[in-house]
């Protein structure tokens, strides 16, 4: 910096002294050539007198010794007429050459000395004399050209340039390296950060030979723009994967929210995590209330929080599910049916993340579960009497004592009847839980319901040969197709046969009619039985329910056929009807829906 | 012949009782439900009464409590069969005497060794009243 700054001094201040050597030389030739013009003007004898000092001389004289090196007067044959020089000076011969037009000018000669001086640079200025168009002579005039001297005088005035230049100079420098410092930390940020980029970043920048930053930099910046887009894709794919997921939580809360129990779900330390609706329903806390906040806030109820907090506390380990009835009170608006339950993320206790607390609405639970206990042992009561009849028959067959013919017969009579019972009873029961439990879809499928009828006669027909019944049967002839599930509805029909028969008299009769309308489709079975009271009609189609009549209890039966051929015909959105006269008779009538639509019928 | 009555609405379990029990050289009498045994305890003296708990309009333990307090039969054996276990259906008979309970599925075996048992002891009893 400091060489710059003096180089440029000495640059300025060169240039300062050759614009003043110009600056002199052109005084000077404007002088001279005035002069030398001047001098040509003046009259021959003037210039060049005889005996007496010339206008040369005279000029000569006036001008300082320092600039003019010579003053001469020379003829057209090249001889000094009149010379006037410095002391010392060979005066250089004259050119009178060539056209007249260079007469009149100038020229640079190197002048040499008589002494051991060194020759020096003169400028020359020359004029003719002449005499209408003749020369006759002509006027020379010398002068020694300015040298780059420096004067004292002149001195200060160059320092002072000097001064400005290196001031300029200086002040450039401290304001560029102004200018260059963020530069400089950007550099030097980007060196840093070239040396953290991932390796296949430094491959690209290594691979780029080129070690000149700026190409570095953009090397730098691709890289970075690569990692960017990469960046942006997983960005994109993990926003994706949120919505996914808020979508699936969104989704389960709200079956939680549906069930019919009230849930809550602690952390490991019991505070709130989830809490559904049915909660606020079922006792005085808001789900609100729950999330976030630990088990003492919200769980007001005393027997619900001592029961819940013993399993939350971690020396309780491996409890799992347990089950409290909590009573109406204050704070639990229904009787309760609480439940807690750890949970687990794996198999370890250490996996245990919380608790899961479930409150049933104990109605509706101990409802359920009567309802089923009664079922069941209503079930288990019918199962023992055949199993007795059973036992005691395989126990004859079994005695060591002698078995008549008639004896052995009738015991195996007795079992195969009782089986056949037994067979049935399971068979009903089976259809009618699977139509409880919603299992049990009807596939409707268009049947000539002649055929099914018909059918379903053949079967039981066997079975009333005994009572000498006789059968009719009355079909239209027009009856088209019905969409039915052919084998509920055989069960249904059989139901109704076989009740038909078990309760008729000796040579009764068992007749089956059909008829339909547009709407819907009617088949009647009929007997000539016993009858059904006007009280037991109300209950004949409950489960289980058998008349109390003595000739209805002497036959053997289990109360679950009009029962289940109630709920096929139900299923079939259709309806049973029963006409009954107490020692006349009873018609069962089953009416289904037709589809009326006229296309659908095969003729 | 000793008498004997049997007491159920199930037909089959009458046929089966009975088939086994006239093999055993009883006199067996049927009754489909409660009026029809007290009819019949009244006009055949039955010495043995077997009767099933669960029967229409009158059960096993009412028609033992119309034989016994308003019969005023004493003298009738009574076995009740039963397909319950409850300890209240002893405790309902309890005051009554000369009452057993069989539990179902009935062993023909321990009915018939129940039946000889208390023939036994009566004649005992009778021998020993003269």
């Amino acid at each position: 910096m400091i060489a710059a700054s003096l180089l440029a001094m000495l640059a300025s201040v060169a240039l300062v002294l050759q614009y003043k050597q110009n600056q002199a030389e052109n005084q000077i030739r404007i002088q001279a050539m005035a002069l030398v013009q001047l001098l040509a003007e003046v009259p021959f004898e003037e210039l060049v007198p005889k005996g007496r000092r010339g206008a040369l001389d005279v000029m000569y004289r006036s001008q300082s010794r320092q600039d003019m090196a010579f003053a001469v007067v020379s003829d057209s044959a090249g001889t000094n007429l009149v010379q006037l020089a410095h002391p010392g000076i060979i005066i250089p011969s004259s050119n009178l050459s060539g056209t007249p037009d260079s007469w009149n000018g100038e020229r640079e000669i190197l002048l040499t000395f008589t002494s051991n001086i060194a020759p020096q640079g003169v400028l020359e200025f020359f004029s003719p004399l002449l005499q209408g168009q003749d020369l006759v002579a002509q006027v020379r005039l010398g002068y020694f050209k300015p040298t780059y001297g420096v004067s004292f005088s002149e001195i200060p005035f160059l320092a002072s340039v000097a001064l400005c230049v290196f001031l300029l100079t200086a002040a450039y420098y401290v304001l560029m390296r102004r200018e260059l410092a963020p530069l400089k930390i950007v550099l030097g940020r980007i060196e840093s950060e070239l040396n953290k980029i991932p390796a296949a970043g430094q491959q690209l920048i290594i691979d780029n030979k080129d070690t000149d930053l700026v190409s570095r930099f953009n090397a730098f910046v691709h890289v970075s723009e690569k990692n960017m887009a990469a960046l942006e894709a997983k960005h994109g794919e993990a926003l994706a994967l949120n919505k996914v997921l808020s979508y699936r939580s969104a989704r389960i809360e709200r079956v939680l929210n549906s069930l019919p129990d009230g849930i809550i779900l602690l952390d490991e330390m019991g505070s709130g995590c989830f809490a559904n609706g049915m909660l606020k329903i079922l006792t005085d806390i808001r789900p609100d209330q729950v999330l976030g906040h630990p088990l003492k806030q919200w769980c007001l109820d005393p027997q619900m929080y001592h029961f819940i907090s013993r399993h939350i506390n971690p020396r309780v380990s491996g409890v799992f599910h347990e089950t409290l009835e909590v009573k109406r009170s204050e704070h639990v608006c229904r009787d309760l049916l609480l439940h807690v339950m750890p949970l687990y993320l794996g198999d370890e206790v250490e996996d245990r993340f919380g608790f899961l607390v479930v409150l049933q609405d104990k109605a509706a639970e101990v409802l359920t579960r009567e309802t089923c206990l009664e079922f069941v042992s209503h079930v288990a009561h019918e199962l023992k009497s055949p199993l007795n009849v059973l036992a005691m028959s395989s126990e004859v067959l079994q005695q060591d004592s002698a078995l008549d013919m008639s004896e052995r017969v009738e015991s195996a009579n007795i079992i195969h009847d009782e089986v056949e019972r037994l067979a049935e009873l399971i068979n009903n029961l089976l259809s009618l839980t699977k139509i409880e439990m919603g299992s049990l879809s009807i596939e409707r499928k268009h049947v000539k319901l002649s055929d099914l009828i018909a059918d379903a006669f053949e079967s039981i027909s066997r079975l009333g040969q005994e009572k000498r019944l006789k059968f009719k049967l009355n079909l239209p002839k027009t009856l088209g197709p019905v969409a039915v599930d052919k084998d509920l509805l055989r069960i249904a029909l059989n139901n109704l046969l076989t009740n038909a028969i078990k309760y008729n008299r000796e040579d009764g009769e068992v007749i089956v009619s059909v008829e339909d309308d547009d709407a819907a489709v009617r088949i009647s079975v009929r007997d000539t039985g016993l009858g059904i009271s006007r009280e037991d009609q109300s209950y004949v189609f409950d489960r289980f329910y058998r008349s109390e009549e003595r000739q209805v209890r002497q036959r053997s039966g289990h109360g679950l056929g009009l029962s289940l051929a109630r709920d096929i015909v139900n299923l079939h959105q259709g309806r049973i009807h029963l006409n009954s006269e107490l020692g006349e008779g009873t018609e069962f009538i089953i009416e289904l829906q037709k589809e009326v639509r006229l296309l659908r019928q095969v003729v | 012949m000793k008498r004997i009555l049997v007491v159920d609405d199930e037909p089959y379990n009458i046929r089966i009782l009975k088939m086994a029990l006239v093999k055993e050289g009883y006199e067996v009498e049927q009754a489909f439900d409660g009026a029809e045994a007290l009819e019949k305890v009244d006009e055949w003296n039955p010495d043995v009464v077997i009767t099933d708990v669960q029967m229409p309009r009158m059960t096993g333990i009412e028609l033992c409590h119309n034989i016994r307090n308003v019969q005023q039969d004493i003298r009738t054996f009574i076995v009740i069969v039963t397909s319950r276990t409850e300890s209240d259906l002893r405790d309902q008979a309890a005051d009554m005497g000369g009452i057993a309970f069989l539990e179902k599925p009935v062993s023909l075996r321990g009915l018939k060794t129940l039946l000889s048992d208390y023939f036994s002891s009566q004649v005992q009893v009778g021998s020993e009243s003269v």
